[in-house]
């Protein structure tokens, strides 16, 4: 199997890089009207990398080891793969928080509260690539894992499916709370080549 | 008499992007800079007499220009460009001098009409 991550080249890298921020503006700003605070943002960092070389570098994060929430959402269509929303446990109870939840959450709460971030989170982000590249993108159902899940062995599973993956670390500030989520798009070979193609036609856009 | 207008964004595509959406009648010479810190010595180096800003940037974001800008009363017109969507970011840009907040990706119309309402085509 060739090594497709060559294919992003700097002048490639800095147009994804672009798309992706503005992506993240919408994702953001939907965030914002669902905790009701101003949400300071941070440029997106993000590798496109075999997928076991970034999940393994991500699972090695102290934070992650045991703490993480996952959010997973398919998506098909041009671009076929899944996104992984990954948030701290801690940050998810902060969120709750000013999100109007008191006390413990139930599992019914928690699996709500879930679905809507990590809508927020991947939905805005997919759908801004998607509209900014003229993909056209559905969605499967999404589902939660739980925090005592096992963040390993769940990206571990995923590596034989989908053997690239663009990882992607987003730093939200809110008012008194800062919180770093990772989204990870797992996505399959042949979803590689569209991608550099449609960067392309935007930067040909540009000549 | 023609208008010195410096783009300021970390992204190269970004700062093409807003270079082909300016009006083709618009007589202008135009510099750029990656960042708040380069806008600022531009600024200083008198490259600016219309200014597109970004906000999310490394080293100086578009809001500490802009507060850098209001603190020295600079004499520049500041259109806010960027990603950052929510009313709170642009009602904080327009509290801090931009003329006006255009969203990305840019529209030319959208930036030309802004710049009629600013008297600038």
């Amino acid at each position: 199997m060739s090594d497709k991550t060559s294919l992003l080249t700097d002048e490639r890298r800095d147009a994804l890089q672009e798309v992706v921020n503005i992506a993240m503006g919408q994702a953001g700003s939907s965030l914002a009207s669902i905790v009701n605070e101003f949400v300071e943002l941070s440029i997106p960092q993000f590798h496109l990398a075999r997928a076991e070389g970034q999940l393994l570098a991500l699972k090695s994060r102290p934070e992650h080891q045991q703490n993480a929430v996952i959010i997973r959402q398919p998506f098909i269509g041009q671009l076929r793969g899944e996104a992984f929303v990954l948030i701290n446990a801690p940050d998810i109870r902060y969120l709750a928080g000013i999100m109007g939840y008191q006390g413990e959450l139930n599992t019914p709460q928690e699996q709500e509260l879930l679905l809507d971030i990590g809508n927020v989170i991947a939905g805005a982000c997919l759908n801004g690539l998607a509209g900014q590249l003229d993909f056209q993108i559905s969605y499967a159902a999404p589902a939660v894992y739980s925090m005592q899940g096992s963040l390993a062995a769940l990206l571990d599973a995923q590596t034989g499916n989908w053997p690239y993956a663009l990882l992607m670390e987003i730093r939200f500030r809110l008012t008194e709370h800062s919180f770093t989520s990772h989204l990870i798009f797992m996505m399959t070979e042949d979803s590689i080549d569209p991608l550099t193609a449609a960067i392309d036609r935007l930067l040909s856009e540009l000549q | 008499m023609i208008t010195k207008v410096l783009i300021v964004d970390d992204s190269a595509m970004s700062r093409k992007i807003i270079r082909k959406a300016l009006p083709h009648e618009w007589e202008v010479t135009i510099s750029e800079a990656a960042d708040g810190s380069e806008a600022l010595v531009a600024y200083q180096a008198g490259k600016a007499d219309v200014m597109f800003l970004d906000l999310t940037m490394p080293n100086l974001d578009g809001f500490a220009v802009l507060e850098a800008l209001k603190k020295q009363e600079a004499k520049v017109c500041v259109f806010v460009v960027s990603a950052d969507i929510q009313p709170k970011a642009h009602e904080r840009v327009i509290s801090l001098g931009a003329m006006a907040f255009i969203k990305k990706p840019v529209d030319a119309e959208i930036l030309k009409n802004e710049l009629k309402k600013a008297g600038l085509i």
